[in-house]
């Protein structure tokens, strides 16, 4: 399954850039953030609006369900990959929507990652997760080895 | 796909680009102008210009009715009968747009559109109340 990395979770790219297109019936965010009834309610007016259902996941908590056909799964920490792993669920690809961490190595395109981030997704590679870097489905997905050694 | 142009006071309309773009990705058939520095001729002039490039026909995103660049753009209504203008542009109005300008006929859209925009401006309150 894919998951999708953004580390503004659920917002107006997810939902008009990405939503829009693949139209998920069901919104899956997993976040160490989701104990903030506030952050999860305006989630929840988020994914109504766009007519389709959330499910929110505490990472390290909540048991996760077995991904299902329409879903989109998000998350905002490359760590969230290694513990659905770990929790059997089969993370095949991790794409990288957006990364702004103000202290990161800026990349080509929207991204700016922190040392411990490149960190956790080079940990991913090497467990056979492809990393990704796709700001929007109409763009081509970029492989985040290759961007590493462009820039 | 239908056309559309952002008519708008100040840098409003590219604002509006830049922040889609940012939102939605690529964005093709849509553009901005202002009336930045245009009297109401030649904005008149400048706004039957870019309707003449969109091929006649599209819709208008205006900032308010009753300012100059709504009124230069009601004006060419009643020329190009494949022409909307829909007043009071938001996000949630573009958004809206791009996502249904392949699949809806215009008027359809413009409906849709209206709806939406009016549908998006509300009091949100916490959780719980």
């Amino acid at each position: 399954m894919d998951l999708h990395l953004d580390d503004r979770l659920l917002h107006g790219r997810i939902l008009h850039g990405w939503g829009t297109r693949l139209t998920p019936s069901r919104y899956v965010l997993v976040s160490e953030r989701l104990v903030d009834e506030a952050a999860r309610e305006s989630y929840r007016m988020g994914a109504e609006s766009a007519g389709a259902e959330l499910l929110c996941l505490r990472s390290g908590e909540d048991a996760p369900p077995e991904p299902r056909s329409g879903e989109f799964w998000l998350t905002d920490a490359p760590e969230t990959a290694l513990w659905l792993r770990q929790c059997g669920v089969a993370v095949e690809r991790l794409l990288l929507i957006g990364l702004r961490d103000a202290e990161g190595r800026e990349l080509p395109g929207d991204y700016r990652v922190s040392a411990s981030h490149l960190s956790g997704l080079k940990r991913l590679e090497e467990l056979g997760v492809a990393v990704l870097l796709q700001p929007f489905p109409t763009e081509a997905p970029r492989v985040l080895a290759d961007v590493l050694n462009i820039d | 796909m239908i056309p559309a142009l952002i008519v708008c006071h100040g840098q409003l309309g590219q604002a509006f680009q830049e922040a889609l773009a940012g939102i939605y990705g690529e964005l093709d058939g849509i553009e901005s102008l202002s009336n930045d520095g245009l009297s109401a001729a030649a904005l008149e002039e400048a706004v039957i210009e870019r309707i003449e490039a969109m091929g006649g026909r599209g819709v208008i995103f205006t900032d308010y009715f009753g300012g100059s660049c709504a009124t230069a753009c009601l004006g060419q209504l009643s020329k190009w009968p494949g022409l909307y203008l829909v007043s009071g542009v938001n996000l949630p109005t573009l958004l809206y747009y791009l996502a249904h300008r392949l699949e809806l006929e215009p008027e359809a859209l413009v409906r849709g559109i209206v709806h939406r925009g009016q549908n998006s401006v509300r009091e949100l309150l916490p959780p719980g109340l």
